[in-house]
């Protein structure tokens, strides 16, 4: 045997892709329906943070609070993935600041909390008040 | 105009770096856009930490890449002979034309789902945002203050680590746009995605003939989660597409016996290795074997290893410089153990979730059942051929470091393996499908045909074994 022959390749190749593409079409016609795209579409998660970032320093370091832990440590992973998505989605659209979490001590700080009311616990458990609240006080800038 | 400079010196810098390589048609077009957009970014990153984020410095940087891309271009025509004629291998009547009409319709149906994906998740997917294109946007926004990217205090998901081919051309085209529009890393991704499908079929039409260069392009647009992994803007498609670079022009050096393909292959290599950390690895997998298999006298490996190594050179030398002065840290190696890799309990966790991986059907429909099914009934029939087992050993190689990689980690293992395994399998896959046509695929004879030696008597070099030893 020098080889396999094109035409017993191409039927091989027929039958996997037409499994791969029903696959793909699936995801995009019934797992995700391309019919609902605009009207289930998520907003962009940096929507939560355009009024804050308006009245945040242009670059710098500002400290991070929240009221869910981050998974911070290589290898310590926290229960639920919240608290580490609600502090990337706040650094990406904030970047160039660079947010340091628990870090009090800065001139402003950002709270960044899943419940509203958790919102001036948070500042306490700080040491600091909330400032100015965002988003339903889901976001807020505090100060010492 | 700086638009257009810009434009131009991705178009004329990978033209003149493609001239390297003894190839033609769309397979020159695919590298010289995939050089072009790797050695943009090199030159932004070496610029921006060289000389600051003036935008005068990108500005000289893009004329610079424009005058020497055409000072190559014009020193250089035509020196790079072709591999062979690839065009016909077969006469027409044996070429079935349907696979060529469904890569057409899979194609348009992988851009129209590129397009509903990316309406739907315009920031990409989590590793999109939260590392590539959060880097362009510290690179695009932060002015003289870009180093911030780095900053140690950032959390550590960020990977501050990773090297900046994606988030350096991402950042340029939102300067050039003025924008941050989500389409802009979005295109970026399906011009490696698009270039790493031309690429395939044509690498794959070179060597085995046109037949084979369209099975190959419909596999790797029909495998579910490439287009998954291009909408969801990773870097792990431009690394695929990169190393698939590679190991085309490898595989030309050695069936061809034009071992100056070499040169651009271990350059292709290196703009992987300054794609992704995984990049590194992949290289040195392949100039493992490319000294280890039997495609020529040790003297003549040794010597087309240092070709490749000499193409590598100038980006490792970025690749090594920021590893040692801007991001020395990884969260994979930063607590490594030896205790785990000696954990025979980790081992077998592992190799218990291997299996689950390839029936996969979500990510990759029944591609890797097939592709190890062929491995294991096919190939141990069909005849031994350098190329393909060069390839084959680099990605098994590969494979087998990145297992070790998984147990040495800190993460929860199986946590890690189910978040990451794909994508280090779609890194692999379009290099594993060119692989295994090389393999499977009757290497076409005759006079002008690659494994001919004639692309050898036109470089002028003396008969090899490796024309010989092709199909031992």
């Amino acid at each position: 045997m020098t080889g396999v022959p094109l035409r017993t390749a191409a039927r091989a190749v027929a039958l996997l892709a037409a499994v791969g593409v029903a696959r793909e079409a699936y995801f995009h016609l019934v797992s995700e329906p391309v019919w609902h795209l605009f009207d289930r579409r998520e907003p962009r998660a940096q929507e939560r943070y355009l009024a804050v970032r308006a009245v945040l320093p242009a670059a710098g370091r500002v400290g991070y609070v929240s009221d869910e832990p981050v998974s911070a440590r290589p290898g310590a992973l926290e229960s639920d993935e919240w608290g580490t998505w609600l502090y990337q989605s706040a650094q990406y659209a904030l970047a160039p600041i660079v947010l340091v979490i628990g870090e009090a001590r800065t001139e402003v700080v950002l709270a960044n909390v899943k419940e509203p009311d958790r919102l001036e616990v948070v500042a306490r458990a700080h040491g600091l008040r909330v400032e100015r609240r965002f988003e339903g006080g889901r976001v807020a800038l505090l100060r010492r | 105009m700086i638009a257009i400079l810009a434009a131009a010196a991705v178009a004329i810098s990978g033209g003149a770096l493609s001239s390297f390589a003894p190839v033609r048609g769309a397979f020159r077009a695919a590298l010289a856009l995939l050089f072009g957009l790797g050695i943009w970014s090199v030159a932004y990153a070496v610029a921006l930490f060289a000389f600051g984020a003036d935008p005068r410095v990108r500005l000289a940087k893009d004329a610079l890449l424009v005058v020497a891309g055409t000072v190559v271009l014009v020193r250089r025509p035509g020196r790079a002979p072709l591999a062979g004629d690839p065009g016909a291998p077969r006469s027409s009547s044996e070429v079935p034309r349907w696979p060529a009409y469904a890569v057409a319709a899979a194609a348009v149906l992988a851009t129209a789902f590129f397009v509903e994906h990316t309406l739907r998740h315009p920031d990409g997917g989590w590793d999109a945002w939260a590392i590539w294109n959060l880097r362009a946007r510290f690179l695009a926004r932060g002015g003289d203050g870009f180093r911030a990217a780095f900053s140690p205090e950032i959390l550590f998901w960020a990977h501050q680590d990773y090297p900046l081919l994606v988030p350096g051309a991402v950042a340029q085209a939102f300067l050039l746009a003025r924008s941050e529009s989500p389409w802009v890393p979005a295109a970026v991704s399906y011009a490696f995605a698009a270039a790493a499908v031309a690429l395939l079929g044509a690498a794959a039409r070179e060597t085995r003939g046109a037949g084979w260069g369209a099975l190959a392009a419909l596999a790797l647009l029909s495998t579910p989660c490439f287009v998954g992994f291009a909408s969801n803007q990773q870097a792990d498609v431009a690394l695929g597409a990169l190393l698939l670079a590679a190991c085309a022009l490898t595989a030309i050096a050695l069936e061809s016996g034009q071992a100056r393909a070499l040169l651009p292959a271990g350059f292709a290599a290196s703009l992987a290795a300054w794609t992704k950390n995984e990049g590194a690895l992949y290289l040195t997998c392949l100039a493992a074997a490319l000294l280890a298999t039997r495609w020529g006298p040790p003297r003549q490996r040794v010597r087309g290893l240092l070709r490749f190594g000499l193409g590598a050179l100038p980006v490792l030398a970025l690749v090594a410089w920021f590893k040692l002065r801007i991001a020395h840290e990884s969260d994979l190696f930063g607590d490594a153990s030896a205790s785990r890799i000696l954990d025979a309990s980790r081992w077998g966790e592992l190799l218990a979730a291997i299996p689950r991986r390839i029936v996969y059907f979500q990510d990759w429909g029944l591609w890797l059942v097939g592709e190890i099914a062929v491995l294991a009934i096919l190939l141990p029939r069909l005849p031994r051929r350098p190329a393909a087992r060069a390839m084959g050993m680099a990605i098994a190689l590969a494979l087998a470091v990145t297992m070790a990689v998984y147990v040495l980690q800190p993460h929860p293992l199986l946590w890690f393996f189910r978040a990451s395994i794909d994508r280090v399998l779609i890194q692999l896959w379009p290099s594993a499908l060119l692989a295994t046509v090389l393999a499977l695929a009757p290497q076409p004879g005759g006079r002008g045909s690659p494994s001919s030696g004639a692309g050898l008597d036109a470089a002028g070099a003396s008969p090899s074994p490796q024309t010989r030893a092709n199909d031992r």
